[in-house]
């Protein structure tokens, strides 16, 4: 099933450059639907299929469309894409950091075999130490905190106003 | 090369333009869906590897990928509510300078 995961990781690098070079940026934001939708297909097709079913439902789901909702709420859509030289040189570093860390992984230990996620192992890996799961859980309150934190300047100057 | 290997060269051209986008973008929100790309190639790396080697820890180490996603996500969204309401503009060098607030 490798074949299918190639295929479906280059349709999403497609859709990850239209995210980046499609000057209309809510357009931009539901090609990053597609990515999300697309690489969580490839960990299906791999077998690991609660991580590619929680990349579909979180990231997909939740992630990409608030990012739409950023986009759309957006007083300027179009952009003007500019290209100075810091991009081009940007690009060449990272193209050169991506050969390598490729070249990095041909030597690789390990066999990609049909694997199918055992819901019981996740589980004991997940709630086992159950420190992990208070850590998730406090970094998503954080986060909330926040957010809830930042967004109240907004709501505090139409008050004012 | 193992196929843990063409799965990672396969989701390396993911992270290259993600890791572009975060660089070479002005756009506040452009930048916020290229860090979603690169956390999209992460938890796809993760995924790989939990199928090839690490089994469930793999997977694991994936959702805490995407969880860490979806925060920094919910507080771009908030920072680029902020700026849009505070400046109308998301480009980040005016936004450093300053900005004209409205």
């Amino acid at each position: 099933m490798i074949e299918v995961f190639i295929l479906l990781m280059g349709a999403a690098t497609m859709f990850a450059a239209a995210v980046l070079w499609d000057p209309d940026i809510v357009r931009a934001a539901a090609s990053l639907v597609m990515v999300f939708l697309l690489t969580g297909f490839a960990l299906l097709a791999i077998g690991a299929w609660f991580v590619g079913a929680m990349q579909v439902l979180l990231g997909a789901g939740a992630v990409a469309v608030l990012a739409l909702y950023a986009a759309i709420t957006t007083k300027k859509r179009k952009e003007v894409l500019r290209a100075p030289h810091a991009g081009k040189i940007a690009a060449l570093a990272l193209g050169i950091l991506g050969i390598s860390i490729g070249f990095l992984t041909l030597n690789t230990p390990g066999v990609l075999t049909v694997y199918s996620s055992d819901t019981g192992a996740i589980a004991d890996v997940l709630f086992r130490d159950i420190g992990l799961t208070v850590a998730l859980s406090l970094l998503l309150l954080v986060a909330l905190i926040a957010s809830a934190y930042i967004i109240r300047y907004v709501f505090l100057r139409e008050v004012r106003a | 090369m193992s196929e843990l290997g063409g799965a990672l060269w396969a989701t390396i051209p993911l992270l290259v333009v993600g890791l572009y986008g975060i660089a070479a973008r002005r756009n506040l929100v452009r930048i916020m869906l290229a860090l979603e790309i690169v956390g999209a190639a992460t938890v796809t790396m993760l995924g790989a590897a939990a199928a090839a080697k690490w089994q469930a820890s793999g997977e694991v180490l994936g959702l805490l990928a995407l969880v860490a996603v979806g925060i920094e996500g919910a507080l771009l969204i908030a920072l680029a509510t902020l700026f849009n309401e505070m400046y109308g503009d998301m480009d980040v060098i005016v936004l450093k300078e300053g900005g004209e607030e409205k």
